[in-house]
């Protein structure tokens, strides 16, 4: 017999492999002592190379059998010389392969579970071996620290661990104190019943000690008559100190009865309690969530009958068909008047209902007579309706008289009616009303019962996503085929937005756009004219299909070009909750170099990748169902080849952006869709050919030979698991073995049954992202950068034009800018030339008398640039630039690649026109500190000259948006300007009268100028004769006139 | 003294919201007004806190003619809240014929300071007030946003309105140190709540006041939705914080019947017979303009408020 321990053997050991924790060695040694010499039998499931089976055999040299098993097939090539030694390959858990083991063996001394470490295997093993333990014998559980892990279906407080279950088994040695009728098995009730297993009351009273070691447990088993305390066993004679104890030992213990102990009463662990609750808990969230989306889509709904109600209201048709309503109407009148004559009748004859009639014609007229009609027509109506009423506050006083007396009832009637006012006991009463003959309530809010069409996608905890950016992705190693953006822009003020994102595309890009009229075309064209990683085409197409049809349809002939395509367009969700979710596309698909490197780093190494969308956006991910749309859908997919079970998970691109490799579009693209195919626009919401097609992406590309998976940026994400990390390429390669999904072979994977949460909001660090991308706080200022100031002096004070000079020389340098001859000058007013002392930092243009404010800008604005100026910023002089505005000014141009005109906020009373605080998108840029790229110069041509003063920077900012560009604050640059406390003198008034009528002229709108000419009027001053050109038609839904001269919704 | 210089005390309690102190700074930067002398009383910081608020400030005072920068740093264990501390401190640093206080979080208008003084030197008085506005505003990391502005807040007129309640938030006036005698001119350390509206009834009931320019406004209180306008009492929380509310009411109402109004602001508030034994609580019950008592409309006055501060 060897006598070596285990350590020893394992040192020496030079066949097949095994591997072990350095303690189960120890912990074996002192465990398997009283085993060596014995002739016994050993189980282990999970053997790998099966190195442990040899290493056994020489530790227990007298075992009679010492039988393997493992789930692994390679297993069955093991082969050992010991005949004691045998291997079984199956999972240890089936039935047939639980009697091959029994056939070997039917009894074991020891049991070693080394098998998949997965809580419910671990948990059913025991079920199953244990009771085949000799008394005297052991099961060992080895490697339980995996039950602190999700991925092996634990968790350090999981009630469902197979840590847990060895917990249990502790408290199930003491039963016998329990001291209420339950079984030992109740307290594994909730395991067995989750995991499918059992294990009989018998075999747990065997249970003997239960002793936990690090990452082992081991379970002895003896008689139960054994594992009984026993009776007290007394020794000696004296009781010194505690007297009494041998009297005792002939009476019997008192039983304490924990009947009533609600903590030994309660029927589930309270582990598993709190598990079940929150469960609960989540479903009604959800329900509580899917009833308010349900309530937003019915609302919606309601606001698009409303729509073509009015259209209705003015459709040829209704006007047509008038006069066969009017004669409709009137025979429903005549109807009621005979009612009404039919009731009188019953109370008088028809001659004194008659003379009635006639006698109020002759005392008051016909006109009376008319009304006494129509008070008899209406009590005739409304009395029953008013009797029901009646009837319903009946109802509601009895409900509560049945709580309550009617004095408890007054009283309380008075107190909210002391506290709350009338105002509030009314509303306590329509709430009670309501609750008695309406819908269910609770506190205070509507149920509406969700009618919401059941999520068909798969279980969140096997919905997998790749996590991007690869660190490993480097685009040098790309080979990088032809790559196109197509891209649909029904809104054209979006492509400033889509060119940002796009330059993240490190590779050549030729860009396609869609739009629907050939003024927004320009726009696009305008702001993709600088385009340098490609060609730009922009088609006007029908505004029809939605972005799918632009897709599909109008850029069909471009596919064949290019081995990738990315899906894009110009998603603009009103809703609140959606609004963020163009962005979170944009950030997911096109956020970063690196994440766009990822993705064609991804195409590249799996030659089967057809398609990369993004994971689910949270607040839409749980109407990942069919919708309206699966009868369309089926006929799609029969005439590509395939087809669709309405029982199986499904998956698409929610949004329908999405990067793809060109053949895998091809069966979409090959069934000869047309435009007319896709529904005429009328602001649907579900059930169009876009509708469906949107939702079988997937399936084509699948179709079509190719896999598909989605990915996902984490901190995107707050709610959503199984977003799987890829340190390394091999985790990319595993992703791709391990988690692709196919709808068209689900392979018995089924819908969720489980719900997920309702997420009701994005994710903040979304918010944060779009915030920073917008004010480019990613984007270091390259000293290199040229940005001149430019200020138009009119008689000024000294001390406000150095403040200003001085102010702007300082945040220029604190940019980390070049101040050289970048401050450009020019007087409208007196000669500042005394004033203001010569400098290096200072470019004095000739003054040319006052051409008022555009007009001197302009002047500035095209020396800056001809001197090779970028960026041009124009600053009032009676105002002091922050020193850190510039920097935040440039950046945010920079941000915008130069299509946007970016303003400073005013400070510190900001003007109240809004700005949004994650786009900074705002109506229009004020003048009084505004950055103006070159490219914008050259395409606006800077200020309107027409307009002498006043208004001339909102005309800007509206010719800018119909050229496409974006308009900013950038609320971190701050520009000190003093208009508080200050009076408006008359011939301001006068001024900014006459420049609102340039204005309202230019942009066609006839009601404020005639507004403004009355304001003129009143002052005595004439109406100015200017007539500027007027902008095309297709540019005035840029022009927002209804707030006077906040030109936008002000904020206060 | 300094002739003219205005000193501005400016309370800063948490180094890590510098960028706010920062445009503070610069509305002060911004005023009309010189000599300006501010001062910056923090509450414990650390010599490296201190060095990065002046390293914050510093590009704000490299501007033409900037406003002088004192900071100084209280630096006693106790109290938990040093916020009234921290004013009688500022109050001590003072060189100027001008005082007037705000918080880090609010701004000035320019010509905030310009105004004030224009009123303080036609009339003479001892402390001239304008008002503010309170604005909404949400806090992001890189800025500020000015959501909306709140409705009428501070309502009130004159020194009666002043007398019978506060409506005049802390950087609304300016007061004349060359009038107004160093022992009236410092905060009530026992109180953490409504300090200001206790040093105002002493000034206002010992000096004559100029209310010209109440309805002016001159500067934003910024109500932000991160939860960080500063909280009176700290860590105080429901009834532990009502109770505490009590007992200041109580405090002031100590000072309305103990504080003696000067015969020349028993003139302001067109009190006829003049009488120097006259008690703020007295002068109110001598000038209240409705039926009943002024102790009958402060009751009403509480119990509105308290409901107020409930729902709040």
């Amino acid at each position: 017999m060897s006598s070596k321990t285990l350590h020893q053997l394992y040192a020496e050991h030079t066949g097949k492999v095994s591997d072990k924790w350095s303690l189960y060695l120890t912990e074996f040694d002192r465990l398997f002592d009283g085993y060596r010499e014995k002739s016994i039998c050993l189980l282990e499931i999970g053997i790998q190379n099966g190195g442990s089976l040899e290493i056994w055999s020489k530790y227990f040299s007298n075992a009679s059998a010492l039988i393997g098993c493992d789930i692994n097939p390679d297993c069955a090539r093991l082969s050992y010389d010991d005949p004691r030694v045998s291997v079984i390959v199956g999972d240890a858990n089936a039935p047939d392969v639980c009697e091959r083991v029994f056939q070997r063996s039917p009894q074991f001394d020891i049991v070693i579970d080394d098998g998949s470490h997965l809580s419910s295997d671990i948990i059913k093993s025991f079920a199953l071996y244990f009771p085949r333990i000799v008394d005297g014998g052991v099961f060992i559980a080895e490697d339980l620290h995996c039950s602190y892990w999700e991925q092996f279906q634990g968790g350090l407080f999981d009630p469902y661990s197979s840590i847990t279950f060895f917990k249990r088994l502790a408290d199930i040695i003491s039963h016998e104190h329990w001291n209420i009728p339950k079984a030992r098995a109740d307290i594994l009730r909730g395991i067995f019943t989750k995991y499918g297993c059992e294990v009989y009351e018998e075999a747990l009273s065997h249970v003997h000690s239960v002793e936990f070691i690090n990452s082992m447990c081991v379970v002895r088993k003896a008689p139960a008559a054994d594992n009984s305390l026993g009776s007290r066993i007394i020794g000696g004679e004296i009781e010194q100190v505690v007297p009494g104890l041998k009297a005792k030992i002939h009476r019997p213990d008192p039983i304490y009865d924990q009947s009533h102990n609600p903590w030994t009463a309660r029927t589930t662990p309270p582990d598993e309690a709190i598990q079940n609750t929150e469960l609960a808990l989540a479903n009604a969230q959800q329900q509580i969530a899917n009833t308010e989306q349900q309530l937003t889509n019915t609302e919606l709904a309601l606001a698009n009958a409303q729509q073509q109600i009015a259209a209705l209201y003015h459709s040829t048709s209704w006007l047509v068909t008038r006069p066969l309503r009017y004669v409709g109407r009137s025979w429903q009148r005549v109807g009621d008047m005979r009612a009404v004559v039919r009731r009188l009748l019953r109370h008088e004859p028809l001659s004194a209902l008659s003379k009635r009639a006639l006698r109020v014609l002759r005392n008051e007229g016909l006109k009376c007579l008319k009304a006494c009609v129509r008070q008899q027509h209406y009590l005739g109506t409304q009395v029953g309706r008013i009797w029901r009423k009646v009837g319903d506050v009946r109802a509601v006083v009895r409900r509560l008289l049945r709580h309550e007396p009617l004095s408890a009832l007054s009283k309380r009637a008075l107190r909210v009616l002391r506290n709350e006012g009338l105002r509030g006991l009314k509303a306590r009463v329509r709430r009670q009303y309501y609750r008695a003959t309406q819908a269910p309530m609770i506190d205070g809010t509507e149920l509406v019962w969700p009618l919401h069409q059941a999520e068909i996608a798969r279980p969140l905890e096997i919905d997998y996503s790749v996590s991007v950016p690869f660190s490993f992705a480097e685009i040098s190693n790309l080979k990088c085929g032809k790559v196109a953006a197509i891209i649909h822009l029904y809104y054209e003020d979006l492509a400033s937005e889509f060119q940002s994102y796009l330059s993240n595309v490190p590779v050549d890009l030729d860009v396609y756009i869609s739009t629907t009229d050939a003024f927004k075309a320009a726009a696009i064209e305008c702001v993709f004219a600088g385009w340098n990683k490609g060609s730009v085409e922009v088609r006007v197409v029908p505004n029809r299909g939605r972005d799918i049809a632009p897709k599909l349809v109008s850029f069909s002939d471009v596919y064949g070009r290019y081995d990738y395509v990315l899906h894009m367009h110009g998603k603009r969700s009103a809703h609140t909750v959606l609004s963020p979710w163009r962005h979170f596309l944009l950030e997911t698909l096109l956020g970063t170099p690196q994440v766009v490197t990822s993705i064609l780093y991804a195409f590249e190494q799996n030659p089967n990748l057809g398609m990369i969308a993004a994971q689910h956006f949270e607040p839409m991910r749980h109407w990942t169902s069919w919708g309206g749309n699966f009868p369309t859908a089926q006929k799609l997919a029969a005439k590509m080849g395939f087809t669709l079970d309405k029982r199986e998970p499904l998956d698409f691109p929610s949004g329908s952006m999405f990067w793809a490799r060109s053949l895998a579009l091809k069966p979409l693209l090959n069934i000869g869709l047309k435009t007319e195919d896709f529904d005429v626009e009328s602001n649907q919401i579900d059930a169009t050919l876009a509708h469906a097609i949107e939702r079988i992406f997937f399936h084509a590309c699948e179709h079509e030979g190719f896999n598909w998976i989605k990915i996902a940026r984490p901190e995107l994400y707050e709610h959503t698991p199984k977003i799987v990390d890829v340190p390394r390429r091999e985790d990319l390669s595993t992703f791709f073995s391990r988690y692709i999904f196919r709808l068209l072979d689900p392979r018995g994977v089924k819908p969720r049954s489980v719900i997920p949460k309702v997420i009701s909001k994005a994710a903040p660090q979304l918010f944060n992202h779009i915030r920073s991308r917008a004010l480019g706080m990613h984007i270091k200022i390259s000293p290199d950068t040229r940005v001149a100031i430019g200020l138009v002096t009119y008689n000024n004070s000294e001390d406000e034009l150095i403040g200003s000079i001085a102010a702007a020389e300082i945040s220029l340098k604190s940019a980390g800018l070049s101040t050289a001859d970048a401050l450009f000058l020019i007087d409208n007013g007196a000669n500042t030339k005394k004033q203001i002392p010569e400098t290096g930092f200072i470019t004095r243009l000739e003054a040319r008398g006052n051409l008022g404010f555009g007009g001197g800008h302009n002047n500035l604005m095209r020396a800056a640039f001809k001197a090779g100026y970028e960026i041009y910023i124009a600053i009032n002089p009676d105002g002091l630039l922050h020193p850190g505005a510039v920097e935040a000014l440039v950046q945010t141009v920079q941000a915008a690649h130069g299509k946007a005109l970016v303003e400073a906020l005013q400070f510190p009373v900001e003007h109240p026109k809004p700005y949004d605080t994650q786009t900074l998108n705002t109506p229009w840029v004020s003048g009084t500190c505004v950055a103006i790229s070159r490219q914008a110069f050259d395409d606006l041509g800077g200020f309107d000259e027409d307009f002498f003063m006043y208004c001339e920077d909102v005309d800007l900012s509206w010719r800018a948006r119909a050229h496409g560009y974006a308009l900013k604050t950038c609320p971190r640059a701050l520009f000190l300007h003093a208009v508080t406390n200050r009076e408006m003198t008359p011939a301001t008034l006068q001024m900014i009268f006459e420049s609102g009528i340039t204005l309202a002229r230019k942009w066609g709108s006839l009601e404020f100028e005639k507004w403004l000419k009355s304001e003129l009027t009143a002052l005595g001053k004439p109406i100015p004769s200017l007539y500027p050109m007027i902008v095309p038609e297709e540019w005035r839904h840029f022009a927002d006139f209804s707030h006077q001269f906040s030109f936008a919704q002000p904020r206060w | 003294m300094m002739k003219n210089q205005v000193d501005c005390i400016v309370r800063f309690h948490d180094a890590k919201r510098l960028y706010e102190l920062e445009r503070c700074v610069f509305s002060l930067v911004g005023q009309k007004h010189r000599p300006l002398h501010i001062i910056i009383a923090v509450q414990r910081f650390t010599d490296a806190q201190i060095a990065d608020t002046r390293a914050a400030l510093a590009p704000l005072l490299s501007l033409p003619n900037p406003p002088t920068v004192t900071i100084r740093n209280w630096e006693n264990a106790s109290p938990n809240d040093a916020r009234t501390e921290l004013l009688n401190m500022g109050l001590a640093a003072a060189t100027g014929q001008y005082v007037s206080f705000l918080d880090y979080d609010d701004v000035l208008y320019p010509e905030a300071y310009a105004i004030l003084i224009e009123r303080l030197k036609a009339t003479g008085n001892a402390i001239a007030f304008a008002t503010v506005r309170v604005v909404n505003a949400d806090v992001f990391p890189e800025f500020i946003h000015v959501a909306g502005q709140k409705g009428a807040h501070f309502v009130g007129e004159d020194l009666r309105d002043l007398f019978r309640a506060n409506f005049c938030p802390i950087h609304s006036y300016l007061i004349d140190r060359s009038i107004v005698s160093p022992d009236i001119l410092s905060f009530d350390t026992t109180i953490t709540w409504e300090e200001d509206y206790d040093l105002l009834l002493k000034i206002c009931a010992a000096y004559p006041s100029d209310f010209a320019n109440v309805k002016k406004t001159i500067g934003d209180y910024y109500y932000k939705n991160d939860g960080s306008n500063s909280v009176p009492v700290n860590g105080m929380l429901g009834k532990e914080r009502a109770l505490e509310y009590e007992r200041i009411q109580a405090f002031i109402e100590v000072r309305r019947r103990t504080t003696l109004v000067a015969p020349e602001v028993q003139k302001q508030l067109g009190i006829r017979t003049i009488s120097h034994s006259l008690t703020i609580h007295d002068a109110l019950n001598a000038i209240h303009p409705k039926n009943g008592s002024w102790t009958k409309w402060r009751a009403r006055f509480l119990r509105c408020r308290a409901r107020r501060n409930d729902m709040e």
